[in-house]
């Protein structure tokens, strides 16, 4: 789950960062404030401006024009890298993600746009629909297993398309060289 | 029709296909009305049936306070139904026959 994370936050910084996001603090703050050094000695004041910059950066910098985010996206990415990997374990939220968000947000990134709406996101919708059926029915127990049960029948689904796939392009190839 | 031309289909495509003919459907529908169809599966084969031209697919229309995915909406089409046709006489001189399509 981790990694999933650590993928789908990279993704989101991504699309911030080449979006060009407007720069939002409050979020960092209610997270970090309390942990951020205080005071006005010179080393509080360093650790502080590094701090936010970073936030600044990873939130996007809208008044830059697109190539040059990209370029500097470039450079930047071992500091996401780094950042995203030390959010991780401390990453806790008041808000509460949609089932199943962060494995859509790595399918979204990796998959053809077409095979994504036509099928992964079919799958996740329908998934969400008896989960939030079954949640407002009180029944938890059963909505744990539905999420169960949607993880292995993504990992079918991805076993069915990826074999449709690799056969309909050997036919494809068996047709062209008959 | 030579019979080369008589569109060929499986019992999985068969079996949307007949579901499809009433009324169109989005696939979870598809799966909760028949036996043989399996989640995992069922959206490959209807993409599959898609590209074949069997079937036909819309985005859902949702109303303004509505959100999620937006989900497709699918219908048999005229090659479909006449796929379905042909599968169907097929298996109708079988039964005349005796016997019982595998």
């Amino acid at each position: 789950m981790s990694l999933l994370t650590l993928i789908a936050r990279l993704d989101v910084n991504f699309r911030n960062f080449i979006n060009g996001r407007p720069r939002d603090r409050r979020e960092f703050r209610a997270r970090w404030g309390h942990v951020l050094p205080r005071g006005n000695s010179l080393r509080a004041r360093i650790w502080r401006s590094m701090i936010l910059t970073l936030d600044e950066v990873e939130h996007g910098l809208p008044q830059i024009q697109l190539p040059l985010r990209m370029l500097l996206y470039f450079f930047f990415w071992p500091i996401f890298l780094f950042s995203a990997v030390i959010r991780v374990p401390f990453g806790r939220s008041a808000l509460v993600r949609a089932p199943a968000s962060r494995v859509l947000a790595v399918l979204r990134f990796v998959l053809p746009r077409k095979v994504f709406d036509r099928i992964f996101a079919q799958l996740v919708q329908d998934f969400r629909d008896e989960y939030i059926a079954e949640l407002s029915a009180g029944r938890l127990w059963r909505a744990r297993w539905m999420h169960v049960c949607f993880y292995l029948t993504l990992l079918l689904t991805i076993l069915v398309w990826g074999g449709a796939s690799v056969a309909k392009m050997a036919v494809k190839l068996w047709q062209m060289s008959g | 029709m030579p019979m080369d031309q008589v569109p060929r289909i499986s019992r999985v495509e068969f079996e949307i296909l007949s579901l499809l003919r009433s009324k169109e459907m989005y696939g979870l529908e598809l799966v909760k009305e028949s036996n043989m169809l399996k989640r995992g599966t069922v959206y490959v084969t209807l993409e599959r049936m898609s590209d074949k031209g069997y079937v036909r697919s819309r985005e859902a229309e949702r109303a303004p306070h509505e959100s999620g995915l937006p989900r497709r909406i699918y219908s048999i089409s005229g090659l479909g139904r006449r796929a379905l046709a042909a599968s169907e006489a097929a298996a109708a001189s079988f039964a005349s026959w005796g016997m019982v399509p595998q």
